[in-house]
């Protein structure tokens, strides 16, 4: 599903080069579960970003179900993210003005869904987070993990394959942490692919394959070994 | 694809931002167009009743020579009578219009009402010179009224309030004038005049120059009203006048007291000129007023945009392409640009009526007219174009900036 090889990010800071990725190789099926762990400033949200088709690499190749996403224009790059890629991220990132229901609408606006399908669809995936009685609400009037369930409905929407996740998570509290996390578990076992990162061993240690970044590198790829 | 409706809900939803350019804009087209409309209702109303006694029209008095010719000595009288004007007339192809006017008070009556007040006898040429204008129904005096010197006259308006109740038709009624009998045939249309001789016209009664000198058994013309082919003719017209006269009275020609001008063509000109700098100066004040609301719609719309640069972002991220963004942003500007203009037009369209509705009772307002503020539409439709392009440029660049990055770079944006 996901073939990246010797991928490298660089940054321009001013005058000083700070590079991020460091020739990172990742290989993922389908189906897979995958947590990355690794300290902070290691390149997670750098290499998420980079899959997600979020941000582009300085170098290095990235096939994303079988087709190569270097080289694509911005536009196709948009529908690559639109379709095939529903990312979550540590803040959210909901639009402010906009209801429950309007953000889990995004995508599909974008893809031209008429508005009935649009709403349906939308009210669809907020039952099944389980925010059917919250969809008229804005993101200031929910909790943190309510937000965060209306950012996977969103990232939903499209019914991509892949489900990438920046420490979905961080902000959130272990009982509501959890609730995510759960719902994340439910899309594998429908045969999505998840990437999930996260500073949480425990969550780490549910998904079937860890992958550890330190300073850029890969240091660790590894099945965990079953506890419990 | 640039999902309209889904940008018309925006609009909603975002309120504030859009709010702010709508506001701006409406703002800029009401000050804007309010301020040309009262300047241009001032100053249609000055060119109206500038021209309220007659347009590019000159008045010649008779006076006397100051100048000693042909053995007589300086302070002949020098008088004009109808073969004055009509040898003028004849000798003078710049002329367009011309009349003798023999001024006089008289008592007039009608029934158990009595008014004294001025009797002109005038010739036909008179009435369409100094814009005495008859209501439908009625007419001004005519060669065969000339000829055979009808006992008829023409009245201003206020000689017919006078001596009418209100409503009663004067024309084809009988007036009585120093004893004797005349018919009305023409009622003045009201108007407003700032210059006069003797009187304004809304007070004064004309009948033919050959009835009142049968009437009054005189023969010389307080003054003369002449009008010239066109306004470039007036110069010529009054120096031939001058020497026709000097011919016909035995004085000198270079004689400059033998008549007297008034040429009210240069009364004109400055009126001309300074409704002229009265629409510079408003000319720059709008235009003025157009740089602040284009600065200040340029500011909202510049600064929204940047910081919807989050928003972009998100947009990006779950698939929207730079064209949608860019078509959302410029949709959005015409629409704020279309509602902020009709909002403002609106406004000023208020404004301009409330403006209408004060009352305004000085006596001033009698000779100039209420200056009745205009709005005009092609101002205020480009006030709106202009504003909207500025509004249109100051987000575009913003919302290209945005939408060219990577999403992930419009996404750290605070
Ligand atoms: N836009 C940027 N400009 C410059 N440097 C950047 C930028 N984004 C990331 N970096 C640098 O790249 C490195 C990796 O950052 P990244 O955000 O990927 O770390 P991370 O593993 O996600 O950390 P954290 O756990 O704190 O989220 C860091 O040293 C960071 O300073
Ligand atoms: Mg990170």
């Amino acid at each position: 599903m996901i073939r990246a090889e010797n991928l490298h990010k660089n940054y321009l800071m001013g005058r000083v080069t700070v590079a991020a990725l460091k020739g990172v190789d990742v290989h993922i099926h389908a189906g897979e579960y995958v947590a990355i762990l690794g300290p902070s400033g290691s390149g997670k949200s750098t290499l998420m970003h980079i899959l997600g088709c979020l941000d582009t690499p300085s170098s290095g190749s990235y096939h994303l179900a079988g087709e190569p996403v270097q080289g694509l224009s911005r536009n196709q790059l948009a529908r690559v993210r639109n379709e095939r890629i529903g990312f979550v991220f540590q803040s959210f990132n909901l639009l402010a003005h906009a209801t429950a229901l309007g953000n889990v609408e995004l995508p599909l606006v974008y893809n031209g869904s008429g508005r009935r399908v649009r709403q349906e669809r939308a009210a669809e995936l907020l039952e099944r987070v389980g925010l059917g009685d919250r969809m008229e609400h804005r993101p200031n009037e929910l909790s943190g993990g309510q937000r965060q369930r209306v950012a996977l409905a969103r990232a939903l929407a499209t019914d991509p394959d892949v489900i990438l996740a920046d420490e979905p998570t961080g902000n959130l509290d272990t009982a509501a942490g959890e609730e995510v996390v759960k719902l994340f578990e439910e899309l594998i076992a429908e045969g999505k692919t998840v990437i999930i990162v996260t500073h949480d061993l425990e969550i780490a240690h549910r998904a079937r394959r860890i992958i550890q970044l330190r300073d850029g590198r890969i240091e660790q790829d590894s099945s965990p070994p079953r506890w419990a | 694809m640039i999902p309209f409706r889904h940008v018309v809900r925006q609009l909603f939803v975002e309120r504030t931002r859009i709010a702010l350019t709508v506001l701006a804009i409406a703002w800029g087209t009401a000050s804007i167009t309010t301020m040309l409309a009262l300047g241009e209702g001032l100053r249609i109303t000055f060119a109206r009743s500038g021209k309220g006694m007659g347009e590019g029209i000159v008045v010649i008095w008779p006076g006397q020579t100051s100048m000693a010719y042909k053995g007589l000595p300086e302070g002949q009288p020098v008088r004009l009578t109808s073969d004055d004007v009509l040898a003028l007339r004849q000798a003078i192809p710049e002329i367009d219009a011309i009349s003798g006017e023999h001024r006089t008070w008289l008592t007039m009556r009608r029934s158990d009402r009595f008014r004294s007040g001025r009797v002109h006898g005038v010739e036909p040429e008179y009435g369409p010179m100094r814009n005495i204008i008859t209501e439908p129904g009625g007419r001004f005096i005519d060669p065969i009224d000339m000829r055979t010197r009808r006992r008829v006259c023409v009245l201003g308006n206020d000689v017919v309030a006078e001596l009418f109740a209100a409503g009663e038709q004067a024309v084809g009624q009988t007036v009585e004038i120093d004893g004797r009998p005349f018919v009305v045939i023409g009622v003045m249309r009201p108007k407003f005049q700032m210059s006069t001789y003797g009187g304004p016209d809304w007070d004064g009664t004309w009948i033919p120059v050959t009835t009142f000198e049968a009437m009054h058994n005189t023969r010389f013309f307080g003054n003369v009203v002449a009008r010239p082919r066109q306004a470039r003719d007036m110069d010529r017209m009054k120096t031939r006048m001058r020497q026709v006269i000097a011919a016909r009275h035995g004085c000198n020609p270079a004689d400059e007291e033998i008549v007297n001008f008034w040429d009210t063509l240069e009364g004109q000109t400055v009126t001309m000129n300074i409704l002229l700098g009265l629409q510079v100066v408003l000319g720059i004040i709008g235009g003025l007023t157009l740089i602040v609301a284009g600065v200040g719609i340029a500011n909202v719309m510049y600064v929204s945009v940047t910081n919807a640069t989050r928003d972009i972002g998100i947009r990006l991220a779950v698939g929207a392409r730079g064209y949608q963004i860019l078509g959302q942003y410029i949709l959005e500007a015409l629409l704020a640009t279309a509602v902020g203009g009709a909002v403002g037009i609106g406004v000023s369209w208020l404004l301009v009526t409330l403006v209408g509705l004060i009352p305004m009772e000085a006596d001033f307002f009698r000779f100039v007219g209420r200056p009745i503020p205009i709005l005009s539409f092609t101002v205020a439709i480009i006030v709106v174009i202009v504003l909207g392009v500025i509004g249109l440029v100051a987000g575009y660049f913003p919302a290209l900036r945005a939408s060219r990055v990577d999403p992930a770079e419009a996404l750290r944006y605070e």
